[in-house]
């Protein structure tokens, strides 16, 4: 991915390359992701939901965000992540995707990551790499990496297609 | 262009939208009404006040076509030209020009528009009579110069003291009716009354008085009315009269200069189109200003009432009415569950009083806000008077229209989404319904055909309903179309009231003809559509040589509906009341099963098609077979079918919302709702669900129905 087009596609965090860029850092399972924090309206712990008939299962159901109704999706499984086990961290944070709102369910919520776009790594282009499309970049630290991950991609129009077929 | 001007700019294509309905509706009365001068007064009004307002906020374009047009109905008030059909055509075609041009403004204020076709037909229908058409364009200055001022004094009208204004215009009403009393005079003294009015005013000075006092002697007022008599006027007249509105010392300045600099334009042009229809200007017989300063005074009558009404209503954004809404609609659930819970938590008197006292309230708070969004149905009603007329021009039919309940009020979108089903429904009453002049007498009926439109509610609906006494429906040709389209077979026993409901089928016309009007490929089922979208539905009656009755059934409001909740295993789901027929517990001589097409239901006699919500929605249902659940029977369109849940809890109003994105293309989704407990719940759309499975059901009953007999 060049750079021209990681800006595009990070267009949500700003234009300037050498500006600051602030990404929600979480985990899921043992792995760390981000996402960029002008998408994040709120992070809460994890509501009672109700069950979307014949949706894939990744789709949790549907919950009351102070009377607006919103989906809410489970990362860990629609990236075939295993979730840790008796984990009291657990939380739901909603993300505004170009208006639509969106409940995320993550292992924990970690901090706030300021970098700027230059510290983005490219991910190699391996051929098996399954989850590539979802990934705008890499930010290495020490030792510890970070996956910047594109949300509506995760959770794009394939998926509501899907649903669609399914619920024909 | 600054704030201000904007404003006032938008403010004007908003306003002349609405006076552009009301002119419309008024040319159409005169239609009916040829020889009332009231309609016409009332039109000329319309017109010169949408002349006058658009030249105030710098809209030439309209303002010079208005004022074409303007000429055009002073003829008809006069008496001049007759009022005529093809002269109701060429207004409402005026209007339509002016109505697009408002439009074409709205989205962009600076467009410019060509008017010259349109304008040569006004002054072909003027008669050709190039003096007068000179004549009536060399007056354009005076109304322009003097009037728009006047209108800025309007606009002003803050800065007068409102006491004063109301003597003003009572003693300028006395001062105009006396004149019309004694029209053919030209007694001096009449405007003086006028001149002493404005005087009262407090707010002239005396100079400015005088000056004005100097051009009462040009003539008499009520000239101005008739234009044979009004003649050209002297440019230094109109010069003095800016003079003297200046020193009134209440207009703006920026105005003056820009009146000052169309007056000056607008003479240049005017003379030369006077040039090209005279070789020379005709006499001049003096005219004063006087009476044209009067005229928009006199308008001004209207000024003060308008404020009123501008402080009994206000215009308010839709998107602040739904944020106002939605919020009220959580206060509700919120109340619900606080309501639900108040025995349970405590047994405090005060505080179950309060809640309840609270229910109360916030149920009055969520009718107001709900009434917010209501509008009354008149402009969509009124909009079909001209559907009606150029549809039976058309179709050279003579049609009256009666409409009825215009002041029924409904939900402003929903009422959005009628007027193009409406309009679809009314013109087949006229083209379709209706027969040809000739056969109506043969029929022995009015030579007019009759159409009616009434609105009124019924329960939480609104009913419109369409009514024509045409020659009804033919269910034979109906049957045979079926047939030739392959919707049913020849020997199937179909009552006549099913079979006319094949209309709303697609693509189904019995026009063989495709004429101006109809068979354009925009069916009846594009009608039942759009009405079914807002949960609404659409009944035919029909009496072959009586005529036929639409029945179009919508509900108020598409923000909050009943609904019924129900439970399939441990999940619960909301259908609306509206879809729910009736509700039974089965008993095993009604439940049969067909190997390879499920099960069926007896219900009295008619066999229903019987589905499971659970097995439908891959959702558990509790353990038992079909005799230990419920039954619902669901009134489809096209079929009934019986739809098995576990239970039904409860029914209560429920808030609809949206579903996201993600899973609005789920289908037999319609939203979803939050219920007491606090939990959403899906409302389900057992029509939409079940309409990919009716196709298959409908041969199932018809098999079923075979084996019966």
């Amino acid at each position: 991915m060049n750079e021209e087009k990681l800006n595009q596609s990070l267009s949500i965090v700003g234009e300037e390359n050498s500006e600051l860029q602030r990404f929600l850092e979480f985990s899921l399972g043992e792995e760390e992701y981000a996402i960029p924090l002008l998408s994040v309206r709120e992070v809460i712990s994890v509501p009672e939901t109700t069950p979307i008939p014949k949706a894939p299962s990744h789709f949790l159901g549907i919950m009351n965000l102070r009377g607006q109704v919103i989906s809410v999706v489970d990362m860990r499984t629609k990236l075939k992540i295993k979730a840790k086990e008796n984990n009291s961290e657990e939380s739901v944070i909603i993300v505004d995707l170009d208006g639509m709102n969106l409940g995320i369910v993550v292992d924990s919520i970690n901090k706030v990551l300021a970098f700027t776009l230059k510290d983005i790594n490219e991910v190699p282009e391996i051929e098996t790499q399954v989850n590539a499309e979802y990934i705008y970049g890499v930010y290495r630290k020490e030792d510890s990496l970070t996956v910047l991950l594109n949300v509506a991609k995760v959770l794009d129009i394939k998926d509501v297609s899907a649903l669609a077929k399914k619920a024909a | 262009m600054d704030d201000f001007e904007k404003e006032l700019k938008e403010d004007f294509l908003d306003e002349s939208l609405q006076l552009l309905e009301d002119t419309e509706q008024s040319f159409l009365a005169l239609e009916n009404d040829k020889e009332s001068t009231e309609i016409l007064d009332q039109i000329f009004r319309l017109a010169h006040n949408l002349k006058g307002t658009s030249r105030a906020v710098g809209f030439g374009n309209v303002a010079e076509f208005t004022h074409e047009m303007e000429n055009l109905i002073l003829k008809l008030k006069t008496g001049d030209l007759a009022v005529t059909d093809s002269m109701v055509s060429l207004l409402l075609e005026c209007n339509d020009h002016i109505t697009n041009m408002i439009h074409g403004l709205k989205d962009d204020m600076d467009a410019e528009f060509d008017s010259t076709e349109i304008v040569a037909n006004i002054l072909n229908a003027l008669g050709g009579n190039a003096v007068a058409a000179s004549v009536e364009a060399v007056e354009d200055p005076v109304i322009e110069e003097v009037e728009v001022p006047s209108e800025e004094l309007v606009a002003n009208a803050d800065n007068w003291e409102s006491d004063d204004t109301e003597d003003l215009d009572g003693i300028l009403d006395e001062a105009i009716s006396e004149k019309a009393e004694d029209e053919s005079s030209s007694e001096p003294e009449i405007s003086a009354a006028a001149l002493e009015a404005l005087r009262e005013l407090g707010n002239c000075d005396e100079s400015v008085m005088a000056e004005l006092e100097g051009g009462i002697s040009f003539s008499e007022p009520m000239e101005a009315f008739k234009a044979e008599e009004v003649e050209q006027e002297e440019p230094e007249i109109s010069a003095a009269a800016l003079e003297a509105l200046r020193e009134l010392g209440n207009c703006d300045e920026t105005v003056m200069a820009e009146l000052e600099k169309n007056s000056s334009e607008k003479n240049g042009l005017k003379f030369n189109n006077a040039i090209d229809d005279t070789p020379s200007i005709t006499p001049i017989e003096k005219t004063t200003t006087t009476p044209e300063t009067i005229t928009p005074l006199a308008a001004k009558k209207s000024a003060p009432v308008k404020k009123v009404t501008e402080d009994e209503s206000i215009r308010v954004s839709l998107s602040r009415v739904e944020k106002l809404n939605n919020v009220v609609g959580e206060l509700v659930i919120l109340q619900t569950v606080l309501d639900q819970g108040r025995f349970a938590a405590s047994q405090d008197q005060l505080m179950n009083k309060s809640i309840s006292q609270l229910g109360k309230l916030s149920k009055e708070i969520q009718e107001i806000s709900m009434s917010l969004r209501m509008v009354p149905v008149k402009s969509t009603l009124q909009k079909m008077n001209r559907i009606v007329r150029d549809t039976s021009k058309t179709l050279n039919k003579k049609v009256n229209l009666k409409l009825n309940g215009e002041e029924t009020e409904i939900d402003k979108t929903v009422l959005e989404h009628l007027a193009d089903p409406l309009v679809h429904i009314v013109r087949n009453a006229v083209d379709h319904g209706l027969e040809s002049t000739e056969e109506r007498i043969a029929a022995g009926k009015s030579e007019a055909g009759n159409v009616g439109i009434s609105a009124y509610h019924e329960g939480n609906n609104l009913v419109i309903e369409i009514t024509d006494d045409g020659k009804g429906i033919p269910a034979n040709v109906i049957r045979n179309k079926a047939i030739e389209k392959g919707l049913i077979r020849e020997n199937q026993q179909i009552s006549d009231e099913d079979i006319i409901q094949y209309i709303f089928h697609p693509g189904f016309s019995t026009k063989e003809q495709v004429t101006e009007v109809s068979g354009r490929g925009v069916g009846m089922d594009v009608v039942k559509t759009n009405i079914e979208k807002l949960s609404g539905e659409v009944k035919v009656k029909t009496e072959l040589g009586k005529g036929s009755v639409f029945k179009v059934v919508l509900p108020l409001t598409m923000a909050i509906i009943d609904g019924m909740v129900i439970r399939v295993g441990d999940n619960k789901f909301i259908i609306p009341l509206s879809q729910v027929h009736e509700s039974l517990k089965p008993t095993k001589e009604m439940v049969s099963k067909v190997t390879g097409w499920g099960e069926c239901l007896n219900l009295r006699g008619q066999i229903l098609p019987l589905f499971s919500v659970g097995g439908t929605l891959s959702v558990a249902m509790d353990e038992g077979n079909s005799l230990d659940k419920i039954a619902i029977i669901i009134q489809a369109a096209e079929h009934p079918f019986a739809v098995l849940v576990d239970d039904i809890l409860h029914q209560q109003q429920v808030v609809i919302k949206n579903l996201g994105n993600e899973i609005k293309s789920s289908k037999g989704f319609m939203g979803s709702s939050i219920l007491g407990d606090g939990k959403p719940s899906f409302i389900l759309d057992l029509n939409e669900l079940y309409s990919g499975k009716m196709k298959k059901s409908s041969s199932i009953k018809e098999d079923l129905i075979g084996k019966v007999a």
